[in-house]
């Protein structure tokens, strides 16, 4: 894991007024990168892509003094070049530790799965109906397959496949959420 | 630049291959990755649109839409990250809400979906205007339609023509419509990339588009020629398939799925794989021709069909058809591409020379001193009966010269042998010709004029082989023989000796002429002589397969062909791959007949092209083509077989076999007027063989064709009268295994004529001929295949047995003798006992215990056989065995997903009503049941059928016990029975052997094995445990008959095509089965294989499921608990430990504690575990046990 200094709150106050004047629209805008950060590195194979992600804004973050006075574009874009070289170190570790980048068995029926799936069922009774019947036709296939359902469901809605399928997204991503916490409660108790 | 990327970032958002590269970390291209991580990081729509190409990937892995490699990334690279872990959980949870939901609705309403009711929108009144309306519409419509409109078809097309401009992405022509390009083969499988790929994801978009909208035939066609132009085969047959179903008599389709077929023929080809090859090129045919039927003209498929038969090397009707494009077409590049290839063909024809040419073109190298243009020669031309060979020529010539007085002449020859000789000692070892070329040298004048003689008569009698007259050529041999001797020639003297034996084999008299080939084969071996012992080899592996011992005619022709490879000796190569490829056919197994076959026929010669050689390429692929059912492919074979005979050979025995081809394959076609006509053509023919023994032989399989054509249009009596007259031809030459073919076709006519006597005799006269055969072949693999094909003849004979004779102990023990016999073959050493037990013997030898539920898999029905001591009881249920199949297939393709579980209990319960409820009501609830399944009734896990009734499964209510014959039970038993008494069991349990990753990078560690195999150990007094690095071969093999009960708990990578190469990982390295076989393991009560399809590798129809189980059985370990599947780590730890409990806690039997420890499963803390798919792959095999 690359490692870095401690930041204090006077950087993460340079760096979100770097992002933004408005500070809230800058807190937004800092979780949208990290977010973004986040998917960046596990698209990449990085199983700690959330560490990662952190590393990168922390370092950007003790950064910013020594260049926000001459940064001309976008942020971001310093963001991502940042990335790259947490990257790059974080390759270099994992060849010298020479761990396996071998992910655990991916069991779809595993006790975490099915934790989840208790959960789920609570996460979609807080779903409006719409959004409920939506997000599990969604997922129905009647007699042939998703793809094709999904088509008839969309004609339901009167909506394209395209709005269909963000529709389901914002759905599945509150569902995420919400599970999320209820296992992550669940494993607590 | 701005704008540029700005464009380049909306086209990469929309195109999907580009994230799920990207997605899988198989995107190179660094400058897109940027872009895309960029596009990310500050666009809002962009993050939803990869958030959704997320879940699309998501969607595809759980559908298992994704290919091996896709796969492999998706779970290295795509789920590394937790989230997207979660992200895949929770996708999976919800498909599970979403089915549990569909099936509490019952999917009764067809139109949920729809969100207007027609009926209630549309009110009478209103349907006046609305119809002028629609009038109106409709004509402006239809004006648009033909002049303005352009249809995502039409768009989607002509951007794929913009794509590819000037590029050929296949060889095959289709009707997309694309300019005429040269086509350059890639090397190595690489594909031609659009040159505008832009266009052509434009093309896909409005293809795509189009399939969805409106599913007809033009779109999935359109599609599939993308598809296609992309190389995406397998997409592209889906959708060509699906276009040919919806418009079977449309041209253009059936050629565009010829071409896809074509395609794939040639990738086999460049793979050398034979089965595919064959495979592809027979349906690309059949759907050319199909397309040419419909529209002879048209010229695409009459380009396809004319480079189709090229690559399937049949040259004449290739010539032929290039021909018939260049009359259709004589202008265009494609004709043009046409020309080349005829010129290319008639390259090839002149690669025939005739032997003086051979000769001059050897003596031109050696004057030129070009060794490898004359080892070229030498190598290829190696026939020797056509006088074609070198060595020979330049014998006869040099003794020529000689006796003309010709010095010089004489001279130069010698030297030219000398050289040759030299030559072949040195490239490969064989000193024969250099031998023989330093004696001729050396001969005194007296000695050439007596060989010179020798040399006249060879020719002669070699002439009168080639015309098939035996009995003269034999004459002529043998005083040719004696000659040579005279003169002290043994070389010569051994080649003709090898004409005689094969004159002695033509002549039926196989016992005098192997026992000279063997004398020859010595010879050869003794001197390093080793194209003789090619030679011998060979004919020895004839001569064993027409006795019908295939086994040891594969041995011959195997090392027949390895000498020959080492030789480089091309003629007998060819000739080896074709005895092979004829001795696995003849056993039926024809995958590996055409493994063989297919290298002979594509064998590349530079120099020489053998005209007999050919035609025996053309025969033999005719022949496996057609065991094999591929009949399109078949009959152009034999077509070009019969032209090449008649045209190139001349010679009657070629032709005759030509036209049995070629009337057999008719038949098959069910074109009987022409069939029989070929047929009739064949016997006419036979007859006008000078050789008379020859001639009555092959008039005699005339007359076996002839009737089973006569029998399959209906003409049973006229069918009896030529296989008698056949029967008794065979009888007379000893020919059993042709008997045997006309008497299985007597069988059926008696069958379809109701004689009962008749059949019965004749089914104990074909039951001994099957015996005897089968006993001939000593490999257990191609008895195995043997049975499996020959099973009809018993499904026959029981069937007939039960509704014809209403002897229902009679088909009993039809069925009885079809099953296991390889199995007590191996287990009984007595052959007394290796015979099946009848009914009678299984009911008074049944263990008081137990009952048995037998079943018969027949074409119409099941017939269900209950036995026990006291009872016997017949039902039989009617139902298709297509029907049962495809009932079976969906069972236990639900069972094996883990998934399903509504779904499979209904069919289980359907499954159970037809297999256990016809004989419930006589089972005894206290008695092991032992189930003898038959055919695919073999995969159901008996245990997880349902009764309709109770609810409850069957294994709730009975323990089970399962066996693969009667007597195959009884006699396990009768081994368990006489197991030593034994309170203080011993164990040996091996657990999670530390396999090697490197070889088996796809399985993982198993630490539940090794708990596994700890906790069962530990409720034995004595035990011997090996985990991780101590689970070695050796701890395994040694102890392995030093303890009363094993258990292994590990990897085990089952083999289907060869079950003996399946094999137990272990730590110190794989141990195959084949290790295991022949083993005997005298002290062994029991043995657990807790590991994958350890029961079921590979399922025969008479022999049944071969699996590492039934190795043990035959090695005296009467009770095996194996798996019917693949099965998951975990629950099998917890079921195994529990059946060790049962078993030594509680003091229960090993088919009870199997069956308790099963019902604990039921109610497993972990729900997931109660599926059935846990537990019930587990089954006992063997016999009753008390223990």
């Amino acid at each position: 894991m690359v490692k870095e200094n401690t930041i204090k709150q006077e950087n993460f106050d340079t760096l979100l007024r770097w992002l933004d004047h408005n500070r809230e629209s800058a807190g937004v805008k800092y979780e949208k990168i990290r977010r973004r950060l986040i998917k960046i590195f596990a698209s990449r194979g990085c199983f700690e892509a959330e560490e990662l992600a952190d590393a990168t804004i922390n370092r950007v973050t003790l950064k910013i003094p020594q260049i926000i006075k001459d940064y001309v574009g976008e942020p971001v874009n310093y963001f991502l070049g940042v990335a790259n070289k947490v990257h790059h170190e974080w390759l270099k570790d994992q060849k010298k530790s020479d761990r396996l980048l071998v992910p655990e068995k991916i069991n779809q029926t595993n006790p975490e799965s099915e934790i989840e799936f208790g959960c789920l069922e609570d996460c979609l009774k807080t779903l409006s109906v719409g959004q409920r019947e939506l997000i599990v036709n969604y997922y129905k296939r009647e007699k042939g397959t998703h793809k094709e359902f999904r088509k008839t469901l969309a004609e339901k809605h009167g909506i394209s496949i395209g709005n269909l399928r963000i529709k389901a997204l914002r759905i599945r991503a509150e569902l995420q959420e919400c599970v999320r916490n209820c296992a992550a409660e669940k494993k607590t108790l | 630049m701005e704008q540029g990327r700005e464009k380049v970032k909306k086209d990469l958002i929309t195109q999907d291959d580009v994230l799920k590269n990207y997605l899988l970390g198989s995107l190179v291209d660094e400058e897109t990755m940027r872009l895309i991580e960029e596009t990310l990081l500050l666009d809002d729509d962009f993050e939803e649109r990869f958030s959704i190409a997320e879940e699309e990937l998501i969607e595809e892995y759980l559908d298992d839409a994704l290919d091996a490699a896709e796969r492999g990334r998706f779970t290295e690279i795509f789920l590394a990250a937790p989230d997207r872990k979660q992200k895949l959980r929770l996708s999976s949870n919800l498909r599970r809400i979403a089915a549990e939901a569909e099936i509490a609705e019952g999917n009764t309403s067809e139109d949920k979906t729809s969100f207007f009711n027609w009926k209630d929108w549309f009110s009478v009144r209103q349907l006046g205007f609305a119809a002028v309306v629609l009038a109106l519409f409709g004509i402006g419509y239809a004006v648009w339609r033909v002049g303005f409109y352009e249809s995502d078809i039409d768009k989607g097309l002509a951007q794929m023509r913009v794509a590819y401009r000037g590029q050929r992405p296949t060889e095959s022509r289709t009707t997309a419509g694309f300019d005429y390009a040269p086509f350059s083969v890639m090397r190595g499988g690489e594909q031609q990339t659009a040159a505008d790929d832009k266009a052509r994801a434009r093309a896909e978009r409005f293809l795509f588009d189009a399939s969805e909208d409106e599913k007809n035939a033009a779109s999935h066609n359109a599609l599939g020629l993308l598809y296609l132009a992309e190389r995406k085969f397998d997409a592209a047959l889906r959708e060509l398939n699906k276009a040919v179903e919806l418009a079977p008599q449309n041209a253009k389709f059936q050629n565009d799925l010829g071409a896809v077929y074509l395609e794939k023929t040639k990738i086999a080809a460049d793979e050398k794989n034979g089965g595919e090859f064959f495979e592809n090129a027979d349906s690309g045919l059949r759907h050319i021709n199909r397309a040419l039927e419909i529209d002879a003209n048209l010229l695409e498929a009459l380009f396809n069909k004319a480079l189709l038969l090229q690559k399937m090397r049949l040259d004449g009707q290739a010539k032929e058809a290039w021909n018939k494009y260049v009359e259709k077409d004589n202008v265009s590049p494609w004709a043009d591409e046409a020309r080349k290839n005829l010129k290319l063909l008639e390259q090839q024809d002149n690669l025939s020379k005739d032997n003086a040419a051979v000769l001059n073109d050897f003596l031109d190298a050696y004057r030129g001193g070009n060794e490898e243009k004359a080892r070229q020669i030498v190598s290829e031309t190696k026939e020797f009966v056509t006088g074609l060979m070198v060595a020979p020529q330049l014998a006869v010539k040099f003794l020529e010269a000689d006796a003309q007085g010709k010095n010089d002449e004489a001279a130069e020859m010698s030297a030219a042998f000398v050289w040759l000789g030299e030559i072949e000692k040195k490239h490969t070892g064989d000193a024969y010709s250099d031998d023989l070329a330093a004696y001729y040298k050396n001969t005194s004048a007296e000695q050439r004029k007596i060989l010179q003689q020798a040399q006249t008569i060879t020719q002669t009698a070699q002439k009168l082989l080639l015309e098939s007259n035996f009995t003269e050529t034999l004459e002529n041999f043998e005083q040719a023989k004696k000659l040579f001797l005279s003169a002290g020639n043994v070389w010569d003297a051994q080649v003709v000796e090898y004409q005689i034996c094969y004159s002695l084999f033509q002549l039926g008299k196989t016992q005098e002429s192997n026992e000279r080939l063997f004398a020859l084969a010595e010879f050869g071996e003794q001197k390093g002589y080793k194209w003789l012992k090619v030679l011998a080899d060979n004919r020895l592996g004839d001569s064993y397969l027409a006795l019908g011992e295939t086994s040891r005619a594969i041995d011959f022709n195997q090392k027949s062909l390895k000498l020959s490879e080492e030789t480089s000796d091309v003629y007998n190569i060819q000739r080896n791959l074709n005895n092979l490829a004829e001795e696995y056919r003849s056993i039926n197994n024809s995958q590996k007949a055409m493994d063989y076959i297919y290298p002979s026929l594509m064998y590349p010669v530079s120099y020489y092209s053998f005209p007999r050689q050919k035609w025996r390429n053309l025969f033999f692929t005719t022949q496996i083509l057609y065991s094999f059912k591929f009949y399109d492919a078949a009959s152009a074979y034999a077509g070009e077989e019969i032209s090449f005979a008649e045209n190139e050979l001349k010679d009657v025995w070629t032709r005759h076999l030509g036209l049995i081809h070629s009337g057999i394959i008719y038949g098959s076609l069910q074109k009987y007027t022409e069939a029989l006509e070929q047929i009739e053509k064949s016997y006419y023919l036979a007859g006008t063989f000078r050789d008379k023994e020859m001639s009555l032989r092959l008039s005699a399989q005339s007359l076996v064709r002839w009737a089973h054509l006569q029998r399959q249009t209906g003409d049973c009596a006229g069918a009896l009268e030529k296989y008698d007259r056949a029967i008794e031809v065979f009888e007379k030459l000893e020919l059993a295994p042709e008997s045997y073919e006309a008497r299985k076709g007597r069988l059926s006519c008696f069958v379809t004529q109701e004689n009962n006597d008749a059949v019965r005799s004749e089914m104990s006269v074909l039951m001994k001929l099957f015996d005897e055969n089968r006993k001939k072949i000593s490999d257990e693999t191609d008895r195995n295949v043997f049975f499996d094909n020959e099973q009809t003849v018993y499904d026959i004979a029981a069937d007939y047995a039960y509704t014809n004779l209403k002897d229902t102990a009679q088909a009993f023990d039809y069925a009885e003798n079809s099953r296991a016999r390889s199995l007590l073959d191996s287990i009984k050493k007595n052959p007394e006992q290796k015979q099946p037990l009848s009914l009678q013997e299984v009911r008074a030898q049944i263990p008081p215990q137990t009952q048995i539920v037998y079943y018969a898999v027949l074409p119409d029905k099941i017939l269900i056989w209950y036995i026990s001591g006291t009872k016997f009881v017949t039902v039989e249920k009617r139902v298709k065995r297509e029907d049962l199949e495809a009932k079976v297939s969906e069972y236990t393709k639900n069972m094996q997903s883990g998934m399903n579980g509504a779904k499979i209990r209904s069919s289980g319960k359907e499954l159970y009503e037809l297999l256990i409820g016809a004989v419930e009501n006589v089972l005894e609830k206290d008695k092991t049941i032992c189930i003898i399944a038959d055919k695919q009734l073999l995969q159901i896990p008996f245990a997880s059928l349902v009764s309709a009734q109770t609810d409850r499964y069957l294994i709730e209510d009975h323990t089970l016990l399962f066996a693969p014959s009667a007597t195959v039970f009884i006699t396990e038993s009768n081994i368990a029975a006489n197991k030593p008494e034994n309170d203080n069991e011993t164990i040996l349990s091996i657990g999670n052997p530390s396999f090697s990753n490197t070889e088996h990078p796809e399985l993982g560690d198993l630490p539940s094995a090794a708990e596994e195999a700890k906790k069962s150990a530990a409720f034995y007094g004595s035990s011997k445990i090996f985990i991780g690095n101590e689970a070695d071969g050796e701890n395994f093999t040694n102890n392995l008959n030093g303890s009363d009960i094993v258990h292994y708990a590990g990897h085990y990578v089952p083999n289907a095509k060869n079950p003996a190469l399946s094999k137990f990982l272990l730590a110190s390295g794989d141990l195959r089965v084949e290790k295991i076989a022949g083993t005997k393991l005298s002290r062994v009560r029991l043995l657990i294989l807790s590991a994958c399809e350890t029961g079921a590798e590979k399922l025969y129809q008479g022999e049944g499921m071969i699996g590492a189980a039934r190795t043990f059985l035959a090695a005296d370990v009467p009770l095996v608990v194996a798996s019917n599947w693949a099965v998951e780590s975990d629950a099998t730890a917890r079921l195994m430990i529990k059946f060790h409990f049962y078993r030594k806690q509680n003091g229960m039997s090993s088919t009870e504690s199997l069956r308790r420890a099963q019902i604990d499963m039921l109610s497993d803390k972990d729900s997931n575990f109660r599926h059935p798919f846990y537990w019930a792959g587990f089954l006992p095999i063997g016999g009753y046990a008390a223990y």
